[in-house]
């Protein structure tokens, strides 16, 4: 088995290699490798493919209770700054291996049907495979300065997709806030990082967390200093994975293409965060006020991400809000210290939101032979009854949204159970706000079921067309006649295949992690602690799921009532709530908030700035830029060409250098 | 004889040949100022060597090395002047100039 | 004394990799000569050929017990090794960029490489170089080899005019080196081994040690002049300019590389008695050259002219490593040598195939090639971006290790400056960037508009593109994976016995 641990680096390398030979093969033939498609896929694909069976041997070893492997290598000394790079499997990183090349595959195969008729299909398979290879080096790393690197590097794989039509303005607009919400993000992680290296002089995760509680103990930092590093570094998942305060970018993030919205932005690169923070677990679980700041700080997001997923018509933003909801779970989780049920939400969420985001691409895929090439194309309301025209993504996306609701026995119910049960324990009040959550999650995930594929097809309505058309600021009517008033259609095998594959393990892998027998957490447990064998008893856990239950039940009976059968009118009931209609509908108004308080602020600020940097500042910047370029005009021209010239200057130099040195 | 008279002696020649270096307009002549500055080391050296080093005459062995490189310097220049000769039919260094600024 | 026991004494192996260098010129020549015109297809090869198996012998001279041969005539310490490997580089990768350009000229290959051969071997010779006679004809070689190569367009004027300008101030500059060198044989009362000059010296009087200093400034010009470090450059921008793009490049990395061995050893070993003297007249070449190469350069159309410029304020980086007198400052210098000669060599690299492509090098002439030359445009702008010193290109890594080597020393002032002058010169680096990649398809340059179909197929061409590729490769990686090239370069100092004297950084004692 030790061979396989000594080729773990190929997990990420293959795919850079084949984003790599792709990428060189579109800068310098860009012609003959569009040409050739379908086989730059197969590349990238199969190369994928072999990390894919890489990682699940890898996962398979640490099962069978493999002992963690690291490798490392000298990076950059300089005297006694040692900085090493290398890699390390242990169990959590095997399973993040899995689930992210397990996704990346299905959704490259995806890809391959969704991007069949764009003309950037061979830069997005070579962007695609970038990623995966970014996202696996973040996996494996072994200290803080590495994962700082492969953070970045995932970042900017995220700005590269998000903005991957870059002729939208909205794509380019979102592409844009996603850079700027996430460079506060992480530069609140850069110094949070060298403030740990500072108190503690390690990179290294288990090191940090043990020197600092150290430190504290000895009373040689401040308590409170400790919490403030802590904090800083939860600037980056906070970011990253898109929680309050700064998750406005993940919504508008789903301007980009629908894989990958599944892939990025919703499986792998968001829980980026919450992996980081369960690589960091030994440093957060020692300082208590940073477990209430995280807990605290899941807790609301989850609860925000659910109130505004109820009202949103496009499909996709929908999805997003909810993936934001659930990050928050996981979030929560961790900051209550259920380390274990987090990861394992993470898991199944990564596998049943996947699905649901390609399933949502497989209904704008079909919607665009009705409305054409669109953002019309996501808005719901000119969905209904497409379960009749795509069978397939109706029965995958169903599986996906009882997953996500918490229904038993699908995967979601378990994990979700799980945080519920731990949160529990640590607060009342937080599982209080994660079991409230839990109702309008299966609320709205209904509703955009219902909406979508049930009643009838309202995609032919001209009216609601141009309503929405002009909601959305589309012009351009006239121009898809084409495709208009034809039907909307199921989509290729190529996405179907792994629509239907997703489903195996969002209704299965919870089986893995159930209280009664909880394989999950016999991998997964708390560093430093041994495999927490609680006792379980079923009288609790029929509490804790019969609630849950409950709520899920009650808020699919209100869907169900309100958008299948009718009985109720949502719009009445807006009606009635008209401030909290309009909170939930404006996402709670935080864009505008952030809109006045910061981007008009910086805005006068830097207006401010600019005066004075145009008198002043720049004046004297342009003067010295002159002078310098005045001193290089005039010195050009010492360069007069004659050669005779240039020797009486050497010789002159020489005596003029004898005169000094006789003279000092 | 003193030694200080030789070195004199190289001294002058060798500021013959940077005056001369500097102020000739034929690049031939300028070729032949940097022989004579060669030729005031080659003084230097059998000067130091006769005064100082008298066994082992490094410096004698020093001035057959600078003979034959000033030979091959002088038959490399004399080429160069004669290709560019070639080109513009004159060796006037004042007009060597379109390399400038 | 038998043979046996002479060759043992001479230490001939020491020179191995120049035998190499010698036979592979020979054979070159011969087989021109015999075969005519139709070899140079493949003879430009053969010389690469050579210059790698030199380069494989270097590596096994690393850390030979006995580097001194021919009777202290010449040195083979991991010093000149790293000095020698680099020469060999530059002239490997030269000749690659130069098969292509000279065929399209209409002159002659088999004779160009010889001669660069030629240049190569002075070069190697320059830099093990232990002795006064052995250093000059070592220097001669050289310079002689590189005033021919310059002339080598013989129909073009400019290159004419560069090959005499060349000629007449290297003549006037090695003339002055020689007499400083004649000055140092009669201080030191009839000595030509650089140590033993040295010991000599340093047992000077009060009195006659103005004559050392005499002497100090002498040999300092000629070595500036090799360098092109101001006020020594000026013959640097017309000979860059009017030379064949190739053998600008050789000039600015291997001439200088050879011009900096030289530079390190005459100073560490003849000069340590007046060691302030020489730290206060290389600080001011630093500083000149930093301030006017990087100023200067801003205002230049040509993209070899720039470059000319470039490398004269890039000079002036390197010698501030020299000038810190540490182990650390000299094994920066060396460092940032290393990573110099490949980021040079890339952007002339990429600067002759513009040339060749489109019969030009004006800056202006480069607008909008990003849209048809998208390769050529990243590996200059890499380049040009990592000489400008921007992370994480290689170049980023040299320049901090220089600046932190010389901040140790105490440099305090130099480091501002080079600071200083570095963002200066990041302004005309990135000007050429700018002008690659985001001008708009109607801002496009004629020569650009009338860009050839990139093809790779004319011989030669295919040479140029692995030299290219190989070069921005290790610009662009060197940096995140410094380490080897860092150990070398801290190795080639530690393990040179010279350096023995040499005060150990003030950081290292310090931790």
């Amino acid at each position: 088995m030790e061979a396989i641990y000594q080729y773990a680096w190929l997990i990420p390398v293959l795919p850079l290699v084949g984003a790599l030979v792709v990428g060189c093969g579109l800068v310098s033939f860009p012609e003959a490798t569009n040409r050739l498609r379908q086989l730059n896929a197969v590349l990238i694909i199969s190369l994928l493919g072999v990390s894919t069976a890489l990682s699940f041997a890898l996962l398979a070893s640490q099962v069978q209770g493999h002992l963690p492997y690291r490798q490392m290598l000298e990076w950059a000394t300089a005297g006694d700054f040692h900085l090493q790079m290398g890699f390390e499997v242990d169990p959590l990183a095997a399973l993040m291996l899995v689930v992210v090349t397990t996704v990346a595959l299905l959704v490259m195969i995806y890809t391959d049907g969704y991007m069949a008729e764009d003309p950037g299909y061979v830069r997005f398979y070579a962007y695609l495979s970038l990623f995966s290879s970014s996202m696996l080096g973040l996996v494996l790393s072994p200290n803080m300065v590495q994962v700082y690197v492969f953070w970045e590097l995932v970042g900017m794989c995220s700005y590269l997709l998000i903005g991957f039509w870059y002729d939208r303005p909205a794509a380019a607009e979102a592409c844009q806030k996603a850079f700027v919400v996430n460079r506060v993000g992480d530069f609140g992680l850069l110094l949070g990082i060298l403030g740990l290296y500072w108190s503690t002089g390690s990179f290294e995760f288990d090191l940090t967390g043990a020197r600092l509680a150290d430190l504290v103990h000895a009373g040689d930092l401040s308590g409170l200093i400790a919490a403030g590093l802590a904090v800083l570094v939860f600037l980056g998942p906070v970011a990253k994975s898109a929680q309050f305060p700064l998750h406005v970018w993940l919504p508008d993030a789903m301007e980009g293409p629908t894989p990958i919205s599944a892939l990025i932005h919703a499986a792998t690169m968001v829980a980026a965060g919450v992996f980081l923070i369960a690589r960091m677990f030994p440093l957060f679980s020692s300082i208590p006020l940073a477990m209430e700041v995280i807990a605290w700080t899941g807790a609301f997001t989850a609860f925000l991400g659910a109130t505004i997923a109820i009202t949103q018509n496009d499909i996709k933003k929908g999805l997003a809000y909810s993936t934001m909801s659930q990050l928050g779970y996981m979030v929560m989780a961790m900051g209550a210290g259920a380390y274990s049920a987090g990861l394992f939400h993470l898991v199944t969420h990564a596998y049943f939101k996947a699905m649901l985001f390609l399933g949502s691409g497989a209904v704008i895929h079909g919607m665009e032979a009705v409305v054409g090439h669109n953002p019309a194309s996501q808005d719901m309301r000119l969905m209904g009854g497409l379960r009749r025209y795509m069978p397939k993504t109706a029965f995958t996306f169903l599986i996906g949204v009882l997953a996500i609701s918490g229904i038993p026995p699908l995967a979601g119910f378990w994990s979700k159970d799980e945080i519920l049960g731990a949160t529990y324990g640590a607060s009342p009040w937080l599982w209080l706000v994660g079991w409230g959550t839990a109702g309008i999650t299966a609320f709205y995930m209904f509703r955009m079921y219902f909406t979508t594929f049930e009643g009838k097809f309202r995609g032919d309505d001209t009216r609601l067309q141009a309503q929405v058309n002009q909601e959305l600021g589309i012009h351009s009517h006239g121009d898809h006649h084409g495709h208009s008033h034809g039907h909307p259609h199921e989509a290729p095998w190529t996405m179907t295949l792994p629509l239907l594959i997703l489903a195996v393990p969002s209704t299965l892998l919870g089986l893995v992690g159930t209280p009664f027998a909880n394989y999950f957490e016999e991998l997964i447990h708390t560093p430093g602690l041994e495999s927490a064998a609680a006792e379980f008893e079923w009288s609790e856990f029929l509490t804790m799921a019969g609630s849950s239950v409950g709520i899920v039940l009650l808020g699919i009976t209100l869907a169900v009532s309100m958008y299948l059968s009718r009985r109720l009118d949502p719009a009445a009931i807006a009606a009635k709530v008209p401030f909290l209609y309009r909170l939930s509908l404006r996402k709670w108004y935080f864009d505008e908030l952030y809109d006045s308080l910061f981007v008009r602020n910086s805005r006068r600020l830097a207006r401010q700035v600019l005066n004075l940097d145009a008198r002043v500042v720049d004046g004297l910047v342009n003067l010295t830029g002159l002078v310098t370029l005045l001193t290089g005009q005039g010195l050009k021209y010492l360069e007069n060409g004659r050669a005779q010239f240039y020797a009486l200057i050497v010789f002159g130099m020489v005596l003029g250098f004898v005169v000094l040195s006789a003279v000092t | 004889m003193h030694l200080q008279f030789f070195l004199l002696l190289a001294a002058a020649l060798f500021c013959i040949g940077v005056y001369g270096l500097i102020n000739s307009r034929s690049a031939v002549r300028v070729l032949m100022c940097i022989e004579l500055m060669l030729n005031a080391v080659n003084l230097n050296l059998m000067a130091f060597s006769n005064f100082l080093d008298p066994q082992e005459i490094r410096g004698q062995v020093f001035t057959v090395f600078v003979i034959t490189i000033a030979a091959a310097e002088a038959a490399v220049g004399l080429a160069i002047v004669l290709s560019i000769y070639r080109n513009r039919d004159t060796v006037d260094m004042e007009r060597f100039n379109l390399l400038k600024w | 004394m038998d043979f046996a026991s002479l060759a043992a004494q001479l230490n001939a192996g020491a020179i191995l990799p120049e035998v190499l260098v010698t036979v592979t010129l020979l054979g070159v020549l011969t087989i021109d000569l015999v075969g005519g015109r139709s070899t140079s297809r493949w003879t430009p090869y053969l010389g690469i050929a050579g210059l790698l198996g030199a380069l494989g012998a270097l590596y096994y001279q690393w850390g030979q017990a006995n580097p001194t041969a021919f009777l202290g005539e010449f040195n083979a310490d991991p010093l000149s090794i790293v000095f020698r490997g680099l020469v060999v580089i530059a002239a490997a990768v030269t000749i690659a960029m130069s098969i292509r350009y000279v065929e399209q000229t209409g002159t002659s290959l088999g004779e160009f490489i010889p001669i660069l051969l030629t240049a190569t071997l002075g070069g190697m010779f320059l830099s093990g170089a232990d002795e006064l006679v052995s250093l000059y004809v070592a220097l001669e070689t050289l310079s002689i080899a590189s005033y021919l190569l310059t002339g080598y367009m013989k129909g073009d004027p400019r290159s004419n005019e560069a090959a005499l300008k060349y000629l007449l101030i290297g003549a006037a500059s090695s003339a002055v080196f020689l007499y400083g060198a004649s000055l140092l044989y009669g201080l030191s009362g009839g000595e030509t081994r650089l140590a033993a000059i040295g010991a000599a010296l340093s047992t000077l009087t009060p009195q006659t040690a103005s004559g050392a200093v005499i002497a100090l400034v002498f040999v300092a010009a000629g070595i500036a002049f090799k360098i092109s470090a101001v006020p020594f450059h000026q013959w640097t921008p017309d000979v860059y300019e009017g030379s064949p793009t190739p053998i600008t490049a050789f000039l600015s990395v291997g001439s200088k590389a050879a011009g900096f061995a030289l530079a390190t050893r005459v100073l560490v070993v003849v000069f340590p008695s007046v060691l302030e003297q020489w730290h206060f007249l290389f600080a001011a070449l630093a500083v000149l050259s930093m301030v006017l190469g990087n100023v200067v350069a801003l205002t230049q159309t040509s993209m070899k002219r720039l470059l000319a410029y470039s490398s004269i304020g890039q000079a002036g980086f390197v010698i501030l490593g020299l000038v810190a007198g540490t182990a650390e400052g000299y094994a920066s210098m060396v460092f940032y040598l290393i990573v110099y000669l490949f980021m040079n060599l890339g952007a002339f690299t990429a600067v002759v195939l513009f040339s060749l492509r489109t019969g030009t090098d004006q800056i202006s002439e480069y607008a909008g090639l990003y849209q048809k030359d998208p390769l050529l445009t990243l590996g200059l702008s890499l380049c040009l971006l990592s000489l400008g010193g921007i992370p994480p290109m290689a170049g980023f890594f040299g320049k901090l290790y220089l600046f932190w080597a010389g901040w140790q020393a105490g440099l305090y002032g130099l480091v501002l400056l080079g600071l200083v002058t570095s963002v200066v010169s990041i302004y005309y680096y990135v000007r050429v960037v700018k002008m690659m990649v985001v001008k708009e398809p109607q801002e496009m340059s004629e020569a650009v508009k009338n860009y050839p179909p990139v093809t790779w197929s004319l011989p030669g061409l295919r040479a140029l593109q692995v030299g290219l590729v190989v070069m921005v490769l290790v610009t662009s990686l060197g940096g995140i994976l410094s380490n080897p090239l860092f150990r070398l370069a801290n190795s080639s100092i530690t393990q040179t016995p010279l350096f023995q004297a040499v005060p150990p950084s003030i950081a290292n004692s310090r931790l």
